[in-house]
This record gives structure tokens, sequence and C-alpha cells, in this order.
């Protein structure tokens, strides 16, 4: 029994080690947040079990059910893999028995998730009718989450060999904002097909046929059919369940016990297929340019060629625009091309770099992490090393808006302002880049790590402070960008097209000059801030390392 | 003739994390040539110290001059002279090793033909050709550490700062960078070596300083400190007495 609450202990202690005393505040808001959520989802779903046909609220409890089990099953596998506290290959050590070691951990993956349980239980709860229901519901949904979570470690154990590769990590780091950003697209799609079509015909969905003999159908069958007060049935259903249950547990235990026998097979295949990994990298082509400057920026590109993390970034940076580029394609009238108001909103896509590309060129040392210390051991003039980083993120940002403003300028067709939009954003992204130079300098934070949780990866660790001053920062690069917006839309506001002449050149002249100016006063308060920035940015108590 | 000025000189060094100091008013002098040994238990500020020197720390007080220019004030001229082994790495991991060699090269400024002749032999001497054109993020711990100790020697440094170099490195290697180092010093090149190792560092440096809670307990070469510690032995025996340690292993009871 020790044995067991002392692995319940280290993951509860190795949670909370891994958070500052903020982010443990936070933590408990969110636990606060998911119960009051849990109690919202309790009364809607009386209210929806009232409200609608019981065929139709018993379809939406089985729909429920499968996703709680699709995503409960597949999330632990993707942030287990960057959890040493899920690390079963740490426990091999000690002289604990697989009955044993599979209960601690079952145990601690129940504890580690109250917010989520509560949930999970509030789902079936919104069925309840009598105290017998309550019974019913209550060891299902327990059952339900014994069962996910021995699948989820089941999964993770056959394979930690996989899941563990460098190469799988870097992937999943990568898919956890593609699927928000597919999510997000599909989300708009299905709305705009939503918003045409019968909404009738969701009423006769029958995801039953298809979800009933799935876990969380076995959940939803157990509950329907208690509240229906067929308790024979239920109690069938519930059955069904404690049987799965029991044999997820049991094939964990199992495997739990292989890896044991084998003394640790799993973590030395892995070991084995990571040496197996260490292929050579092809040698990049040479960098067309010379000097200090273009030798941070290939040493940049690669890195953003290379680091899953910054490639994350990049995504993300990008995702302003397409976000925008969606919105025209789904809701814009396709019978109005010509309409004034869309050459307006397609000018205004450049004006979305600035948010884009603020989120990495507000902390360009912040993506150097740990190695900025090594990077500003380097005697090469502050300005170079700016100038480097600042060609590699504008050379990449284009990269990504460019293609975004094409299919753009399709969508609205219009073509001849595509020239303009570019030049537009290329503007704009100089802009930005100075004042992110400057916010670098005197906002710089740490990033997460590579070993942190992907889906965890979209919060920043500058603080409120930090986060207001980079509000105050997009605001001046805002301001700063008025005179260049000027410059492109007069002309046609005032239909004087020939002005162009004149006001582009300056635009891009105004652009060039700020950033020139501002890049100067960034490299010579760089050079004394240094301690500073490696201290921000670097590991977490590397001030410390005494 | 001028004099040229000392490699090292600290004055009054000081950091304070939280209200604990780290390092206490640290007066050191290293002379040219000299192989410079920093001892101290763990926690020492050693390391503190280092990092303060090497111009990635700033220091609550006090001064430090490398070769004749200010650490903070001519920050670019001081690291056109120093090469530094961090005790935290800190590589471009998605680089490839030959890869972080030349950028590295490439950013002391020195000229492609020689930067390309010195990493072969640094590849060479540190056993890395097979492993050369892998990711570092792939490379063993003391692989990470030789690729940043060949980063840290690619430019003839003036000097060295060194922590815990020889930590998770093979013996072969091993051998073959303490004769690198002799030889760098030969040449009047000067080196702060930082180790918990007291063989090595009792072989090879000239002079020891020995920091105890952020304090200089003693500094000189072995026999003055021997002098200091009233203790007629080795360097552990004479760390041991300046640091006033107690090695009771009769402490376990179990044991007994």
């Amino acid at each position: 029994m020790a044995q067991i609450a002392a692995l319940v202990w280290l993951r509860y202690r190795l949670l909370l080690a891994r958070a500052a005393p903020r982010v443990v505040i936070l933590q408990v808001i969110v636990f606060l947040f998911m119960m009051v959520a849990a109690l919202g989802a309790y009364f809607v779903l009386v209210l929806l079990f009232r409200g609608l046909p019981s065929q139709m609220a018993a379809e939406a409890l089985q729909v429920a059910m499968a996703l709680v089990w699709g995503a409960w099953t597949v999330v632990p596998l993707i942030t287990g893999s960057f959890d040493d506290s899920t690390d079963l290959s740490k426990l091999l050590l000690y002289p604990m028995s697989p009955a044993r070691m599979t209960l601690g951990v079952l145990l601690s993956d129940l504890v580690s998730a109250p917010a989520g349980f509560t949930v999970l239980l509030s789902v079936p709860m919104g069925w309840t009718r009598r105290p017998a229901d309550a019974l019913i519901t209550g060891a299902a949904a327990a059952l339900f989450a014994v069962h996910m979570v021995a699948l989820s470690e089941s999964l993770r154990i056959a394979l930690w060999d996989l899941l563990r590769s460098r190469r799988t990590r870097d992937l999943l780091i990568l898919l956890a904002p593609l699927t928000g950003i597919l999510v997000y697209a599909v989300q708009g799609i299905a709305f705009r097909r939503a918003s045409l079509s019968n909404p009738a015909m969701l009423l006769t969905l029958r995801a039953s046929r298809y979800l009933r003999f799935l876990p969380g159908g076995l959940v939803a069958g157990s509950v329907t059919n208690a509240s229906g007060g067929r308790y024979g049935a239920s109690l069938g259903w519930l059955a069904l369940l404690l049987v799965l249950s029991a044999a997820t547990v049991a094939a964990m235990a199992l495997l739990v016990r292989r890896v044991q026998a084998g003394e640790a097979e799993a973590v030395s295949r892995a070991k084995y297929r990571g040496a197996a990994d260490r292929r050579r990298v092809r040698a990049p082509s040479a960098f067309p340019i010379r000097g200090a400057a273009a030798t941070v920026a290939r040493k940049e590109l690669l890195l953003f060629w290379r680091d899953p993390r910054l490639k994350v970034y990049v995504i993300q940076a990008a995702v302003f625009p397409a976000i925008w580029v969606l919105f025209m394609t789904l809701w814009t009238p396709v019978s109005a091309p010509g309409a004034p108001w869309r050459a307006g909103l397609f000018l205004a896509a450049g004006g979305f770099t600035l948010f884009g590309s603020f989120i990495l060129g507000a902390n360009t040392f912040g993506f150097d992490g740990d190695a900025a210390s090594t990077l500003f051991l380097f005697p090469i003039s502050r300005r170079a090393l700016l100038t480097g980083k600042n060609i590699a993120l504008w050379g990449v940002l284009m990269g990504f808006y460019s293609p975004m403003m094409v299919l753009l300028a399709a969508v609205t067709r219009q073509w001849a302002l595509l020239p303009l939009a570019l030049l537009c954003t290329g503007s704009a992204l100089l802009l930005s880049l100075s004042i992110g130079n400057l916010l670098s300098i005197y906002v710089p934070y740490r990033l997460p790590t590579k070993r942190q949780n992907p889906l965890a990866m979209r919060g920043g660790g500058q603080g409120c402070v930090g986060f207001l001053l980079l509000i105050v920062g997009w605001l001046a690069a805002a301001i700063l960008a008025l005179p260049l917006a000027a410059a492109l839309t007069l002309p046609r506001a005032l239909h004087r097209s020939a002005w162009y002449c004149f006001t582009l050149p300056a635009a891009v002249g105004y652009a060039w000059w700020t950033y020139r100016s501002l890049l100067s006063l960034a490299a010579e308060r760089l050079e004394r801030r240094e301690p500073e920035i490696i201290e921000a940015v670097g590991p977490k108590g590397s001030q410390a390392g005494l | 003739m001028t004099t040229q000025p000392k490699p090292v000189v600290a004055e009054g060094l000081t950091k304070v994390f939280d209200g604990n100091v780290a390092v206490n008013a640290l007066d050191l002098v290293v002379d040219r040539g000299e192989f410079f040994g920093f001892l101290g238990p763990n926690g020492a500020g050693k390391t503190t110290s280092i990092r303060m020197m090497v111009g990635l720390l700033r220091p609550t007080s006090g001064s430090v001059w490398i070769c004749g220019y200010d650490v903070l004030d001519q920050p670019i001229e001081v690291k056109r002279r120093i090469g530094v082994l961090p005790e935290e790495l800190n590589l471009y991991e998605r680089l490839t090793g030959s890869e972080y060699l030349s950028f590295s090269a490439r950013m002391y400024g020195l000229a492609p033909t020689e930067a390309d002749k010195r990493i072969e032999e640094l590849l060479d001497l540190m056993g890395l050709r097979e492993d050369q054109d892998k990711l570092i993020v792939e490379y063993s711990h003391g692989m990470q550490k030789k690729v940043a100790l060949a980063a840290a020697l690619l430019h003839d440094p003036e000097v060295l700062f060194l922590d815990e170099p020889f930590s998770g490195i093979d013996a072969i290697s091993g051998r073959a960078i303490r004769d690198v180092l002799r030889l760098m010093t030969q040449r009047g090149r000067t080196i702060v070596f930082c180790s918990h190792v007291l063989e090595v560092v009792e072989h090879l440096c000239t002079r020891v300083a020995i920091l105890h809670q952020g304090n200089l307990v003693g500094i000189g070469d072995l026999a003055t400190l021997r002098q200091k510690s009233h203790t007629e032995g080795s360097l552990e025996d004479v760390f041991l007495a300046l640091v006033g340690a107690k090695t009771d292993a009769e402490g376990l009871s179990w044991l007994r």
C-alpha cells in the first residue's frame, strides 16, 4: 500500500514541481472553472434530456461519450511522451510487483485528472431521475474512467519506443497547432454548410448504429436504459462495461509484467532505435551572402527548418492571415467581386502581418533559449546579429505570407492590388521587426522547453507586465504603420492612381528608414542588456547555477 | 617596451541572488600563460564567478577586465579574446557538429580556408569525425562537450574559461585535450579551469583559487596553499582543510 501511495504522491508532486506558483494558481482557477463547467454541463444535459425527444437525447449521449473516450485515450499518448511523471522506466528499479505498479499508475492517472473525471461524471449524471439511476450512472462513469486510463496506459507502454523517439516527438509538436487550425477550418466550413442546409437533417442522424458497441456506447446504453426504468438492460450494459474495464486493466498489468520481466525491454529497444535514427543530415547548399549577419541568418534558417518548436511558432504566425483568407473565402458573397470594400479588406490583410510577425519578432532571443548565452559569446557587432535574425525571419514570413496573398487575390478577384498588398506586407513586416527588436531586448521571456507538452505550448512566459508591454509594442507598430497605410490606400480612395508613383517609393523608404533607425538603437541597447536577456530566456535557475 | 595587460583581473566581484551572496568581493589576477584552477565544493560560486568573468552574468558589484578590456563596457573586445566552455553547454542542437563549428568559425571571423583546416583537425582530435554530420541533439553528453570544447578552441583564444571540461569525456580524448591545453599555455595562452576532480587540477594547474560559500579562502600554488592550510598532503587534503570539510564515513550508523 505504501508503494502505491508513493506513486500517487510522486505524480502529484511532479505535476506541481513543473509549475511555477502562478501556474499552480492558474491550475486551481482552471480546476474551479472545470467544476463550474461540469455543473453547467449537468444542467444543460438535464435540460437536453427533458427538452429533446428521448431518441435524439440518447444519440447526443452516444456522441458525447465517444468523444470523451477518444480524447481521453489519445491525448495522454501525445502528452505522455513529453512527461517524465508518466515514465514507467524510472520505476523499474524498485522492487514492485506488476499488480502494485499497475494499480499505482492507474490511481496516479485518475488523481492527476480530477477535473476531467468530474466532467466525465457529470455527463451521464445529467440523465439521473431516481437514486437508483445515480448509482448506475456513477458506477458506469467510474468503470469508464478506469477503462480509459488503463487503455491509454497500455497503448503508451506498447508504443513506448515509438512515442519516445525524437522524430515522433517532433511530429507531435508540429501536429498540435496544425490540428488546431484544421479543427478551426472544419468548424468554419461545417457552420457554413449548416447555414446553407436544412437543420432538421441533423435530427435524423443515428450515431448509435456505429457507436453503441464502443466503450462509450456501453456507458450510454447503461445510462439511458436506467433512465427509462429498464434496469435489467441497464445492468446488462454495465456488466459488459465491467468486463471490458477488467480486461483492459488485465492487459495493462500484462504489459507492465512484460516490461518488468524483460528488464525494460521497451526502453532498451527505444534506445537502440534512437541510435539507428542517428542518421547523417544533408549539408545545406552554400548561403549566397557572406558576413556575420549572413552567418546568423543562415543559422536561423537552419533552425527554422529543423526545430519543430520554431516551425510551430512560424505556423502560428501565419495563422492570422490564414484565418483572414478563410473568413474571406467562406463569408464573402461570390456575386460581388468588384465591391469596393473587398479591396479594402484585401489590403488590410497586410496589416494582419503585424499581428502574425509579432509572435516571432518580439522575442527573438527566446527562440535561442539556453543557446542565447552561446550566441552572445561571439564577438560580432550586435547590429549584424539583429540584422541576421531579421533577414531570416523576414524571409520565412514572406515565404508564408506571399502565397496567402496570392490566394486572397484569387478569392477576392483583386489581382491588380496584389503587388500593392505584397509591398504593404513586406513593409509592415519591417516595421514590426523594428519594434520587435526593442521588445526582444527589453521584454525577453523563456519559451516552453522541448520536453514540454505540445498541447500546452500556446502560453507565453512573459507575465502580465510583459504581455502589456507587448500590446503597447504592437500598438506602436500599428501607429508606425499608419503612414504606410495612408500611402497605399489614399490614392485609391481619392481615385488618383498616379499618386502611387510617389507614395509607394515613399512608403517603402519610410519603412526602411524607420527600421534602420530603430535597429541602431536596438543594437546599442542589446550590448548592455545581454546578461539580463540570458537570465530571462535561459533555463530557470541558471543564474543560480553556482 | 609596453607591458601587456593581465589576461584576467577581477576586483571586488560580487553577486547576490535574492539576498543570498553567491560570490563575495572576489579579487583575482591571473597571469599570461597560467593554467589557473578554480576549486570549491558544490554551490561555492565557481560557475557564477566564471559567468561574470565572461560577461554572461551581470555582477551585483565589482569589475572584471580581460586583457585590459572591461567585460561590461567593452563586451565585444572581450569576447574576441576568450573561449568559453560553460557548465551548461547550451548548443544549437538542431545543427550538426560540423555545422556548429563552421558557424562558430564564421562568428569569430576566421577565414574560410583556415576555418575548414582547424575544424578538420579539431574533429580528428576530439574523435568526432564519424559523427560530424549528425545533429547535436543526437549526440551523447560527452560528444556534445567535445563539440563545445572544439568551438571554444577554434579561434585560438587568448584566455580560455573551462567549466568541468573533462566530465563525460573518454580517456583517449581527455588525454589529447590535456596535451592541447598544455601546449596552449606554453604558447602564452591563459586557461581558467574549474573542476571537482582534484587530481586533474593538481596535475595541470600552476595556481589554484579555492572558493567556499562565495568567499576566496585560498589562492596560490600548492606550496603556498599547504602553508596556508598547515597541511602537508595532496591538493585534496589542502582543499578539505581550507573549506573545513568533515568526511566522517563512520557517521552512517547502519554501516558501523
